[in-house]
């Protein structure tokens, strides 16, 4: 379970995030909306203590994340997938090594190393598995670089799922793939996190795919949370991306 | 006219540019230099003459009179001299390397996580990165010829003064561009893999390592090469190597002998450099796999292998192992050996000259006669005042020059050299240009390219050791020695980045009508002016390293009056002068370290 209370977040002098109120239950799929500079980003660095929260409290499964130790914090992110916006391939690693570095968190250097340099049999089936699962399977041992961008989204989808964690935090994961792809890769994630019952927040652009697919819609506005609603209508969402009201257009 | 706009129309670039080209001339004027007094002297006229048109004819035989019947056969003795050099470049970067990377790796902030660790950890992590850069620019600072002339005074003249003397400045080189090199490289991966849980040197092992990983083997192989030139040069001060029997024939006047030893460096150099730059293309490949196929097995089974790295290790390692114990692996290669090194001194006898060297031959002489540290004072300042500080900026005169010539003519050669901007069709835009006319731009092209690799390749030193014969005792060979060497690698360097880059407006301004030039002007060098002037700087600083021994070939500089206090077997000034040009390098590569950071944060 995940829980904001009064949470701000200001850059100097931008106020991205004010007085955020939130609590989400795990296996709770939530999309993250509004217009470019809303703070949909900062949010979701807030949820993996990349940011920590210059007011307001914010735990998860109870443990307040400002207050964790860097070890403590690191194995409290090996248990939450992050899809940064700009992916984080290592362009020169093979898409099995990408993959393989999901889980850097739960092993040690020595064995990380071992494990993409020499990969056992079992270690590339699962990897294999999951790269079917996303519909690229044939890329296995192509490096990164050469793929296209949505190719190395379905990468990023990957990792985050080999990943095994509880909480999947992807900001705009579907930015460049074609619509039916989009539909087809929010879809898996959907049965994924449905079968492990996994906390998914992702925030993303298409207003329809949001309503389409996730049961909770979280919109933004200038930091200021202004809807949180299971089924927002046309008049609520509207006042989010109404160019009048919007300061920055992306 | 509006004042703001009028300013800028004269941008910083432009005044930059301008005032490179005053300080040519106010370089060229301290020096002491005419233009007019630019060229050959009439002796220099034939002798330049004779020397290029026996080009073509190198000596396959002994050219003088009078060689004794046990002399070896020549083939073997230009083998040896090449063996030679090649042997102390190698042992030298042996050593170098491991020093290289556990310094650089201190040296880089990287790997740094410091938001919340112990005080005590932070602490620890930055006082060894604070002393790291502090050993590593004190290293590099004495040039690898100088280390050599201190080695072989404290420990005689024995192979490992040389190894050392290479390795010592090289290891520090190398840490530097290695940490510069970790430094540059985008640290979003690595914040990814933080983000995943991952620890400090984790994150950083598979976040940054491998995007620098290709960047750090040819950088250190471009070092190969380069103690390659050392060692040769290393002939010089008396060990056996290509620079020695260069020197000896030159002296002999046995000109076809000098082509042939010439020839043999060219060639040592060129199969090293051509060798980095397979390396690098096999390292940087991109793989894709040639099946069409999702099943595992048929993947597996038809997976593209990268075994490059393998066979590149394990023919590195043999050769480093060859080159250290040759003598003991195969008894028959003894003729291989550096007889002239050989000194017959034992390790302890050794240690004591050394420490004798340390302790009375390197304290300055006034305080030798009265015990009293407090006469240092006023000694440095007479050495100081008297030529220290004169030569110091005849020093930099030189070196500031030469790469201002270098680089300006680089430049000017570099769009006529660039493959990529000389192809029939330039970054693949179609021309029109017929056949004859593309192939004569495209031979152009690949000759001034073959110029740039070649001048890259010779030693500065040599070049302005030949040239002094031609030009007579000026600065103008040292200037242009180290102008023609630094030369080759700008324009290599700069060829990279036209050929290696997407330039999509420069495809957009060929496609609206640009020519060639234009569209190097207008497009390749204002989005990557300040990638030309990193170069600048970069190879600014190495030039005031290289200016500091030129003067040895007896032109007034620092290298001057270390040779001249070294055959005077004054080592207490020749220990005085050697860090003074190590101030003078100092200063130079924090000036440039500045400059260069803010070049890159722009
Ligand atoms: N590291 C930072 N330093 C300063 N300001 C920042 C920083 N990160 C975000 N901001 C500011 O916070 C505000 C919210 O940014 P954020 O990246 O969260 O928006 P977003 O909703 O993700 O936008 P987009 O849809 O364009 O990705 C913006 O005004 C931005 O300029
Ligand atoms: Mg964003």
């Amino acid at each position: 379970m995940i829980e904001l209370k009064e949470v701000s977040k200001s850059f100097q002098s931008t106020k991205a995030l004010s007085g955020i109120n939130l609590i989400i239950e795990q296996g709770e799929r939530i999309a993250l909306i509004g217009p470019s500079g809303s703070g949909k980003t900062t949010l979701l660095k807030l949820l993996n203590a990349q940011h920590i929260a210059t007011d307001g409290s914010l735990k998860v499964n109870n443990i307040e994340v400002a207050k964790l130790s860097p070890k403590q914090l690191r194995i409290f992110r090996s248990d939450i997938a992050y899809i940064p916006q700009d992916l984080g391939l290592v362009p020169s690693l093979k898409v099995y090594q990408n993959v393989l570095l999901g889980k850097i968190g739960r092993f040690r250097t020595l064995s990380m190393l071992r494990k993409i340099l020499l990969p056992s049999k079992a270690e590339l089936t699962a990897v294999h598995e999951i790269l079917e699962r996303v519909g690229i399977p044939e890329k296995l041992y192509d490096t990164t670089s050469t793929l296209s961008g949505g190719q190395q989204q379905r990468v990023a989808v990957a990792r985050a799922l080999f990943q095994q964690p509880h909480t999947i935090l992807a900001d705009e994961p579907v930015s460049a793939v074609d619509p039916a792809r989009a539909k087809s890769l929010i879809k898996l994630l959907d049965q994924i996190s449905t079968e492990n019952n996994l906390t998914v927040v992702m925030s993303i652009h298409n207003i329809h795919l949001a309503q389409q697919y996730f049961p909770r819609v979280v919109g933004l506005r200038q930091g200021i949370l202004k809807i949180d609603s299971t089924d927002p209508t046309e008049s609520e969402l509207e006042p989010l991306f109404d160019l009048a009201h919007t300061e920055e257009i992306g | 006219m509006n004042p703001t706009l009028a300013k800028t129309a004269f941008g910083k670039r432009r005044g930059f540019l301008l005032f490179l080209g005053l300080l040519l001339f106010f370089c060229l004027w301290g020096l002491d230099l005419k233009l007019k007094n630019f060229g050959p002297t009439e002796a220099g006229l034939n002798v330049a003459k004779e020397f290029f048109s026996t080009a073509f004819s190198p000596a396959l035989d002994y050219q003088s009179e009078g060689i004794p019947e046990s002399a070896p056969p020549y083939y073997k003795k230009i083998l040896k001299a090449t063996w030679l050099t090649l042997k102390y470049a190698t042992c030298g970067i042996s050593l170098a390397l491991p020093i290289g990377i556990l310094m650089g790796f201190f040296a880089s902030r990287s790997w740094w996580q410091l938001e919340g660790s112990r005080w005590s950890i932070r602490f620890f992590i930055k006082t060894s990165h604070r002393i790291c850069k502090i050993i590593i620019t004190a290293g590099r600072s004495i040039h690898e010829l100088l280390w050599g002339i201190l080695f072989i005074s404290a420990i005689g003249t024995n192979p490992l003064s040389i190894i050392l003397a290479i390795a010592i400045p090289y290891g520090c080189t190398l840490a530097k561009v290695f940490s510069e090199l970790l430094d540059e490289q985008e640290t979003q991966c690595r914040e990814q893999l933080r983000n995943q849980g991952g620890g400090a040197f984790s994150s950083w092992l598979f976040g940054v390592f491998p995007l620098a990983f290709s960047d750090l083997i040819s950088y250190a192989l471009y070092r190969y090469e380069c103690a390659i030139r050392s060692a040769a040069i290393f002939g010089f001060v008396g060990v056996q190597t290509i620079g020695y029997h260069i020197e000896t024939a030159t002296a002999d006047g046995n000109i076809n002998e000098v082509w042939t030893l010439l020839y043999a460096l060219l060639a040592l150099i060129l199969v090293v450099e051509r060798f980095s730059n397979f390396t690098r293309k096999k390292l940087t490949a991109s793989q894709q796999s040639r099946v069409k196929s999702s099943s595992l097995e048929t993947l597996i089974k038809n997976r593209t292998r990268n075994r490059y790295l393998k066979y590149f290790s394990i023919a590195v390692l043999n050769v480093i192992l060859f080159s250290w114990f040759h003598s003991s692996i195969f008894p028959a290669a003894e003729w291989l050996n550096d007889d002239s090194l050989n000194s017959r001194l034992t390790t302890e006898q050794q240690w004591k000259n050394f420490n004798f060297f340390i302790q009375s031959k390197l304290t300055p002489a006034p305080v030798r006669e009265s015990g009293n540290w407090a006469d240092t004072l006023p000694w440095a300042k007479k050495l100081l005042f008297e030529k220290g500080f004169e030569a110091a900026l005849l020093t930099f005169y030189i070196a500031t020059s030469a790469m201002i010539i270098a680089w300006f003519s680089a430049i000017f050669i570099l769009p006529w050299s660039s493959r990529a901007l000389q192809s029939p069709n330039p970054f693949s835009v179609h021309t029109g240009i017929s056949k004859y006319t593309g192939s004569l731009r495209y031979c152009l092209a690949a000759i001034l390219r073959l110029l740039f690799i070649i001048t890259r390749a010779l030693p500065e030193y040599l070049v302005a050791f030949l040239l002094l014969r031609i030009f007579g005792t000026t600065a103008w060979p040292l200037i242009l020695g180290l102008a023609i060497h630094n030369f080759g690698i700008v324009g290599r360097l700069g060829g990279e980045i036209i050929d290696h880059r997407d330039f999509n407006h420069t495809r957009q301004q060929l496609s609206i009508g640009g020519s060639r030039t234009k569209v190097f002007l207008f497009s390749i060098l204002p989005s990557h002016f300040n990638r030309f002037l990193l170069y600048f700087f970069y190879r600014w600083e190495t030039c005031i390293r290289d200016a500091t021994i030129l003067g040895m070939l007896g032109i007034s500089s620092l290298g001057f009056l270390i040779d001249d206090a070294s055959a005077r077997n004054s080592y207490d000034q020749l220990f005085f002068y050697t860090l003074l040009g190590a101030c003078l390098v100092m200063i130079g590569d924090i000036v440039s370290g500045i400059i260069r950071s803010r070049l890159r944060a722009a």
